[in-house]
């Protein structure tokens, strides 16, 4: 079933390539970012600043320095330059996991080989590492230039690497290697640990295990005569180093009773803990605070549904549907119920908790660093100026994306400022970053540069009322990607034309149903033999095309767009 | 001013939730000891969590809340001996054996079914592992603090430790018919406990050689042995799901052979037909009033059961072990008094000190004595007329339950991405046979 689905989603996109847009033959290595407001670090910038960069570091940066004859100039007038951010826990960079297939039965699920039952904590990142993964460009594009990354999966899934988000391959990219272990609270498909009593158990042997094994170890070392050989057991002997305290486990505990189970098995196991993708909190803030565990809080957060649904209204009003609109209000208010109002009063007070835990960490005086691991890179700067609203200051919020990381994994010395000596790691943007319009032109990592396309202010394009013609951008979400695509309709006497383009590959349908503003068409995928039915179905409103593409037993996957000019003819 | 708000809503909540004892004066009431009598127009103050006094004419300083119980009766707080509310799961059904598994480490505060369990008066339970092994998890023994957020202050510290143990066809079915490995039979059942027992007692003898430094290589740690071997060494009481009287002799007989002595069964539909055996042993029985025939191996029972087991010496309570049943126990007790007659206190005494026993906690709960935990159930009526609604329900001082004045809506802990959720979505997973919660996609073929 889930082989099947990879297959289909290769056929379904393999008309598509992956774009190489940023990589480009440099003729120097040293660049002069000029006449930019450089923000150094957070409440420490430079007006009409000059950075210079020579193979991968800042060499100088101020307002008087010298510009080195092979420099290659960056314009920086009336730019911003922030120093690249830091995700402090993510799984940036890691291969695509291939579909596991044809794996030997389990003879006994009540004690499983250890990678089946995802114990790997011996696993490097570099092992699974792939700096051609997208992952890697989508976060550098949202400015993030380097990350704490692990491999995921599993309740032990392996170490955690700080890597540079340059592209490279893995000897590159990573920093610092093995920074940490990762635990999570993740069960094993009908083997064992199966539920989370079975994974609180298994840590609990696991550690214990261990520490016998050093004790076996060391007395074998001192005096093997007579003494039965320790077994080499590769998950425990990556366990000593969290075992002996030299090495953080970085507990992933996203709820609050995930938080609980961390902090029960610290206090049973005694390790040295770190939190991270942490969700709910704030419950916790105490202990937190008093045994000043290195904290990691999640960048994914909560929206009010209600909330997204009346701007949406709101927008509707000033489009002149007011009448319309008031016409629904009166019926939505005779159907109210009075219990459903109660409790998304208080669902939309849940929400407000998880927007406004960075906040409360902040007001406390505690440090974090944050995690984009359940959410897109591009949603950083949307989530983040939610989470202002409930009183956390832009500085709180830049030093937790670049200070407070850098000291956390103890690499402040080259990361998290722009100051000389550290390395290149930085983004330009046309404004100040939490401003609405501000873009991200350029990236540098590690001195190398990436150069991002402006799209001057939105090129949102409304037909006129009651049309659907136009030619719409459309992205598809699949499940770990996003896929662009363009819809053309035309329309010419009473007869519309509708075309569909994927990255260049032209398909125009011939047997799609129009109805007022809902457009619905079948199209089938041949590919080697392999025959795929998909069905799109969706409205446009507005300019904006909103609907799903149904592939059948697969499922259907969210469909939006918006018109962005006149259809092709 | 957003932040402000959540800011004082958060200080608020904490103020609530850190208040872990209270101090509650409840005047002039029925009031049911269980085990000192019943005492007409009396009061009971409860002092930071604990019983204070319990007599007539009792005041108390303006730091105690009074409930007027006028006409009302008060009792101790009920304890349910078999439960698998307020966990995240039940069953760790990878295995015949997984003594090390516990549920306390799945505690769920926020299961809405702890309110409705307080609802009946309920303020103790055996938090219970399910019956997919024959040796289960252990299980948690809880209080109903309905409102605190960290899954630890449910937990009755300082309760014996327990753990599952099942006979029968549920781990016949999961392991026998869905694997093919014993046990297969009520034979391979009793087997894995004699395996289990002999191979903890040889791992604490490897333990002892080692500690005593007659050998230098520690054994292989083993969380699955170290329980079983607290077993052996009595320091945790053994809840047996059991239904045939002859299984039921087998453990007993297999516990006799290891030297252990703290067991409660638990079901025990067939234990009216071993009840002088049980009391020899000192054995508890834990039962159903009246539920029976849901599977072949409990087609034979009786509504009597209970009254039989009492009357002949054992140690007996009625439990639910069900998320609904919970919420009239009282109702479960008073019909021993149909099907055989009991006296009101000895009807009480199956949900309250008796429970109590089985789960080692009576010095403790289970009736009310100055000096046992302020846990109450306050009704209008007598608890064992059908007309009885529960007022209030008091847990170490604190009401947790209040029937004219809690909100409608009692939910904690709210999932935001939740749409709005409805009273059916908070139920699942509250029906019967929970005992087998989690187990049963490991054995069915997809």
């Amino acid at each position: 079933m889930k082989y099947k689905f990879w297959v289909f989603i290769a056929l379904m996109f393999s008309t598509f390539s992956i774009g190489a847009q940023d990589v480009d033959i440099k003729l120097s290595s040293t660049y002069a970012i000029q006449n930019a407001h450089i923000i150094q670090k957070p409440g420490k910038s430079i007006e009409k600043g000059t950075l210079i960069i020579k193979d991968g570091v800042i060499i100088d940066v101020g307002t008087n320095v010298s510009i080195p004859a092979d420099a290659i100039l960056v314009k920086g007038d009336s730019m911003y330059v922030y120093p690249g951010f830091i995700d402090a826990y993510n799984n940036i960079g890691e291969k695509k996991k291939e579909e596991k297939k044809n794996e030997e039965k389990i003879e006994n699920p009540g004690n499983p080989p250890n990678d089946r039952a995802g114990i790997t904590p011996e696993r490097s990142l570099s092992e699974v590492f792939d700096g051609g993964d997208k992952s890697i460009a989508e976060w550098r594009e949202a400015g993030f230039t380097a990350s704490l990354s692990a491999p995921s999966d599993g309740m032990l899934p392996g170490k955690a690497s700080i890597i540079i988000h340059s592209g490279h391959d893995a000897s590159s990219s990573i920093l610092k290697e093995n920074m940490g272990t990762i635990g999570t609270f993740q069960s094993a498909n009908r083997i064992y640990p199966a539920t989370i009593i079975g994974v609180m158990a298994k840590y609990r042997d696991l550690f214990r295990q261990t520490s016998y094994a050093m004790k076996h170890e060391s007395a074998y070392k001192a005096n093997p005569i007579g003494m039965a050989r320790p077994a080499y057991n590769k998950s425990l002997m990556a366990l000593i180093p969290v075992v002996d305290k030299s090495q953080y486990l970085y507990m992933e505990a996203e709820k609050l009773k995930d938080i609980s189970h961390a902090l029960t098995l610290q206090k049973d196991l005694g390790f040295n803990i770190a939190l991270v993708n942490v969700k709910q909190g704030g419950q916790y803030i105490d202990v937190i605070k008093s045994q000043k565990m290195p904290l990691v809080l999640s960048l994914d957060i909560p929206e009010s549904k209600d909330k997204k649904d009346k701007e949406k209204d709101g927008d509707k009003k000033e489009k002149g549907e007011k009448e319309k609109d008031k016409k629904d209000e009166d019926k939505e208010k005779k159907e109210l119920d009075p219990e459903v109002e109660a409790m998304k009063v208080r669902r939309d007070k849940a929400i407000m908790e998880y927007q406004s835990q960075a906040a409360l960490f902040a007001k406390n005086g505690i440090e974090f660093g944050f995690s984009g691991k359940d959410i897109k890179g591009k949603d950083v700067k949307k989530n983040v100026k939610i989470m202002m609203e409930q009183g956390i200051t832009e500085d709180q919020i830049l030093t937790s994306l670049t200070l407070t990381p850098a000291k956390m994994l103890g690499v402040s010395n080259v990361l998290g400022s722009l100051e000389k000596g550290k390395i290149a790691n930085l983004f330009i943007a046309t404004a100040p970053y939490f401003d609405e319009d501000s873009k991200i032109k350029y990236v540098f990592v590690e001195g190398e540069q990436f150069e991002y396309e402006v799209k001057k202010k939105k090129a949102k394009q409304e037909g006129k009322e009651g049309t659907i013609t136009g030619l719409y951008a459309c992205t598809i979400d699949v499940p770990g990607d996003q896929r662009n695509i363009t819809i053309s309709i035309a329309k010419s006497d009473d007869s519309y034309t509708l075309i569909i383009e994927n990255e260049g590959d032209e398909k125009e349908i011939d047997d799609f149903t129009i109805d007022g503003n809902r457009v619905s068409f079948p199209m089938e995928i041949n590919e080697d033999g392999f025959t795929m039915k998909l069905k799109y179905d969706f409205t446009i409103d507005a300019g904006e095309i909103d609907g799903s593409v149904i592939a059948g037993e697969f499922g259907s996957f969210p469909l939006k767009g918006e018109r962005t000019g006149d259809p092709k003819l | 001013m957003k932040y402000i708000i959540y800011t004082i809503l958060m200080f608020c909540c904490f103020g609530a939730f850190a208040q872990e004892t209270g101090n509650v004066l409840i005047k002039n009431a029925t009031v049911i000891t269980v085990t000192k009598g019943t005492l007409e127009n009396a009061d009971v103050l409860i002092t930071n969590g604990k019983i204070a006094k319990i007599g007539k004419g009792i005041s108390a300083g303006s730091d105690t809340k009074t409930i007027d119980a006028t006409g009302q009766f008060v009792m101790p707080g009920i304890i349910d001996a078999h439960s698998h509310i307020a966990l995240d799961a039940v069953n760790e059904a990878t295995d015949p054996s997984t003594a090390h598994v516990w549920v306390g480490d799945a505690l769920d505060p926020f299961d809405v079914s702890i309110y409705r369990a307080l609802a009946g008066g309920v303020t103790t339970s055996h938090a219970m592992h399910g019956s997919a092994n024959a040796i289960g998890g252990q299980c948690e023994t809880i209080k109903h603090r309905y409102g605190v957020m960290d899954p630890n202050e449910l937990r009755m510290v300082g309760a014996p430790r327990t753990i599952k143990f099942a006979l029968g066809e549920n781990p016949m079915r999961v392991h026998g018919e869905g694997r093919g490995i014993v046990p297969r039979t009520r034979m391979g059942v009793e087997q894995v406990f004699r395996r289990s027992f002999s191979e903890a007692k040889e791992y604490m003898e490897e333990w002892d050689d080692y500690n005593s430094g007659k050998t230098k290589v520690p054994p292989v740690y083993d969380l699955k042995k170290e329980t079983v071997a607290d077993i052996l060494k009595g320091d945790i009481i053994i809840h047996c799901h059991s239904y045939r009287a002859d299984e039921i002799l087998m453990l007993m007989n297999v516990c006799k052979d290891f030297g252990i002595t703290k067991l409660c069964f638990q079901h025990v539909n067939e234990g009216f037909k071993v009840a002088p055996e049980l009391a020899a042993f000192g054995a508890g029985a834990s039962v159903f009033a009246d539920w029976w025939a849901y599977k072949f191996e409990v087609y034979y029972s009786t509504a009597f059961n209970a009254a039989i087991l009492l009357r002949n010496g054992v140690v007996a309570s009625i439990n639910s072990d069900s998320g609904e049943l919970i919420r009239h126990l009282y109702h479960e007790a008073a019909k021993t008094q149909r099907y055989g007659g009991l006296t009101d206190e000895e009807a009480l005494s199956l949900i309250t000190i008796n429970p109590a026993k089985q789960l080692g906690i009576d010095d403790r709960v289970g009736s009310l004595e100055v000096g046992k935990e302020g846990d109450v159930a306050i009704f209008s009526k007598h608890p064992l007329s059908v007309y009885a609604i529960p007022q209030y329900t008091i847990v170490d001082g604190v009401v947790r339950f209040d029937i004219n004045n809690d909100p409608a809506d009692m939910r904690i802990d709210i999932n935001p991405e939740d749409e709005v959720s409805t009273f059916f979505e908070n139920t699942k997973h509250h029906d019967h046979d929970n005992c087998m919660r989690d187990a049963m996609e490991l054995f069915t073929e997809k």
